[in-house]
């Protein structure tokens, strides 16, 4: 065999053992689909919505055990994540950089949806000096026509709006909360069954 | 191989015209396009920058988020910058430097016009929101295809002449291969599992991160080290020292390089065995990295010092060498739990990415530019001065942009270690070096005007050239592998 015969060969081995054991491996242990499948409605298009604007550049979902950081005694998720957490998930955004809280448990934590809604629109106004960015383009200005929509943002200070108008969120930005609401990896009254 | 024993026994013409004329449309439909991405690629990554300074900046346009900019530069520089010119270099090894002709450059044409429609279309996808969030594999299935086919019409073309024109004992032949080939294959591989509607859960995450490291390492980083060994004895008159050293650490490289990026995932929702993989892995690839880096100063030690003139090829070079023996070595360190526990997730984790992509695939890049461009226009860059700037402002750019993030990082490490300090108290502690960040994010933006700048002039002084049909032949380079007459 000549050598670039050889070399060619050395790498698709090479290559085929990492795909074999930390790709192809890891499929085979999770095992069949379960019967609830993939995650679906309103919360699976958030994962997308969440996913398309990478929330990801800034927020993990992975809770890391006690001896590793402080996720645990910062009231992130009761013990660490596991596979099962993820088993029926399309859209795994494990994160790069915590440029704020872990969501893995983040419904569990922050449950009002209005809360959500008024983060998103401007984070500073509950955070001030926060670093993350505003997402008022999932938000539309409709004229108020008599009592304000249920939804309706309470704006005020600099944020408030002309006379007549009022901010609802569009419906990327509901699918955006259903999602965050719907992660609830490790909830405490598993964590304390588990024990 | 037939060739290759033509090239041990008889020395090749130094830049025949038609070997160079061969070239040149390729070269040329490979460098001007990346030219173009770069700057595509700082631009986001500045505006990127700017909204740490003020998350308001531009707010009110979904498609220039933070979360879609930031991405965008990152798969602007890696798949518009990074891949075309780990191609030039192979194209500079397979011509033995514009000595031998090169078949079918209309190929490389077509390759790069499909490679750029659908880099396009991925990052105005990325743009408009139609990413996975999958890092490194984050351009939307839409553009998939047409990269493949454009990747697949040049590297197979490219690995078929290499393999034809083969040096026995070329370490720079055995990277390039390596860089050629690993890409489609794991990228292929990828793209496919990603849409196959079974593969689900933990199991696209170590997806990511396999492909993810694989591409930084056996991808990107196999183009630079092929190419440091191109150019090595064009400098130096000499290949790298300890050859042998240097194949052990060939072979270290593509071992390790396909189990690195489960490093990580210390603390994730993964089986222990897969991490330790990982870690031990990372600390492999830093052993292989050092074999690399004693090869290359033991050679550039024994050579002769410096002429009057100011090479700028030599001095990227050996900034990106310096970046890659840093690079390799935070990434070892970094990921061991003792420290991990500190630095994951922080911004030091960055300042090691930033290092390996813009202080060594980078910069090797670009002397590989300075290099072999004056060869295939046939005119020596118009400015010496540009040049400097140009290397003076991508040095300094990265160094304090590396080192802000290091430093920064650490201390959010520490805040974020101690839970009694609120998150929100630890990314505001964070802000001074996030900000101040933002000028060498400038620095590195006008590094990359003027190179822009000075290759403009560059290829407006060559057309001239050209028409007033002066010959094209500079002296032939040395390079590794070949003979010079």
């Amino acid at each position: 065999m000549t050598e670039p015969k050889r070399l060619l060969l050395g790498i698709l081995l090479a290559t085929g053992a990492g795909w074999s054991l930390l790709v192809w491996m890891p499929l085979t242990k999770l095992g069949p689909a379960g019967p609830g499948g993939a995650p679906f409605g309103r919360a699976a298009v958030g994962g997308r919505i969440y996913a398309a604007n990478g929330c990801a550049s800034c927020h993990t979902q992975v809770v890391r055990p006690a001896n590793l950081g402080s996720d645990i005694a910062r009231g992130w998720g009761a013990r660490r994540t596991t596979p099962p957490e993820y088993r029926e998930e399309h859209i795994v955004p494990l994160g790069v950089l915590r440029l704020g809280p872990d969501l893995a448990n983040v419904g569990e934590r922050r449950t009002d949806v209005r809360w959500y809604y008024r983060l998103l629109y401007d984070p500073r106004t509950i955070f001030p000096g926060s670093l993350m960015p505003s997402y008022r383009y999932l938000y539309a200005r409709v004229p108020l026509l008599g009592t304000p929509l249920p939804d309706a943002l309470p704006l005020a200070g600099r944020a408030a709006l002309a006379p007549g108008f009022q901010v609802v969120p569009r419906p990327e930005a509901r699918a955006l909360v259903a999602y965050l609401l719907s992660l609830q990896r490790v909830p405490p009254a598993e964590a304390d069954q588990s024990q | 191989m037939a060739e290759t024993s033509e090239c041990e026994e008889t020395p090749v013409r130094a830049g025949t015209r038609d070997a160079v004329s061969s070239l040149r449309v390729p070269v040329l439909g490979l460098v001007v396009p990346a030219a173009v991405w770069l700057w595509v690629a700082s631009i986001l990554a500045l505006l990127g920058s700017l909204k740490l300074v003020d998350p308001r900046f531009l707010g009110t346009w979904g498609w220039l988020t933070f979360g879609r900019i930031s991405p965008a530069a990152f798969l602007s520089f890696v798949y518009g910058f990074g891949i075309p010119m780990g191609l030039c270099a192979v194209l500079w090894a397979v011509t033995k430097g514009g000595r031998l002709p090169l078949p079918g450059g209309r190929w490389f044409l077509a390759s790069s016009f499909l490679w750029n429609l659908g880099l396009w279309s991925g990052i105005t996808g990325v743009l408009a929101g139609e990413s996975r969030s999958l890092s490194w594999l984050g351009l939307p299935t839409f553009s998939l295809p047409s990269l493949g086919m454009a990747y697949l019409l040049s590297a197979g073309w490219l690995v078929a002449v290499l393999v034809r024109r083969w040096e026995e004992s070329s370490l720079a032949s055995r990277f390039l291969l390596l860089g050629l080939v690993w890409i489609p294959w794991a990228g292929g591989a990828a793209a496919l599992w990603l849409h196959d509607p079974s593969v689900r859960g933990v199991a696209i995450g170590s997806l990511e991160w396999w492909f993810n490291d694989g591409l930084l390492y056996a991808g990107l980083g196999a183009f630079a080290l092929g190419a440091m060994h191109l150019l090595l004895p064009g400098f130096l008159g000499r290949p790298a020292s300890f050859a042998g050293l240097g194949r052990w650490a060939f072979w270290a490289w593509v071992l390790f390089a396909n189990l690195a990026g489960m490093a990580h995932l210390v603390g994730g929702p993964f089986p222990l065995w897969m991490v330790s993989t990982g870690v031990s892995s990372r600390f492999l690839l830093w052993a292989a990295a050092v074999a690399i880096g004693l090869g290359f100063w033991a050679a550039a030690r024994g050579a002769p010092a410096e002429g009057k003139q100011w090479d700028p090829g030599w001095h990227f070079l050996r900034f990106g060498m310096g970046s890659f023996l840093v690079a390799a070595g935070l990434g070892a360190v970094l990921v061991l739990p003792a420290w991990s526990r500190y630095v994951h997730y922080t911004v030091l984790e960055e300042a090691q990415l930033t290092l390996f992509l813009y202080g060594f695939l980078g910069m090797t890049f670009f002397a590989l530019l300075y290099t072999i461009l004056p060869r295939v226009l046939g005119r020596s860059w118009p400015s010496v001065g540009l040049a400097k700037a140009h290397f003076l402002l991508s040095s300094y750019g990265i160094s304090f942009l590396a080192g802000l993030l290091a430093v920064g990082g650490l201390f959010q490490g520490v805040a974020l270690d101690n839970a009694e300090v609120p998150i929100h108290e630890v990314i505001l502690s964070l802000l001074p070096f996030l900000r101040s960040a933002a000028a060498p994010a400038m620095a590195l933006l006008a590094a990359h005007a003027v190179f822009g700048l000075h290759l403009l002039w560059l290829l407006v002084e060559s057309g001239a050239n050209r028409r007033e049909g002066e010959k094209a032949a500079l002296p032939g380079v040395a390079m590794e592998g070949a003979r010079t007459p």
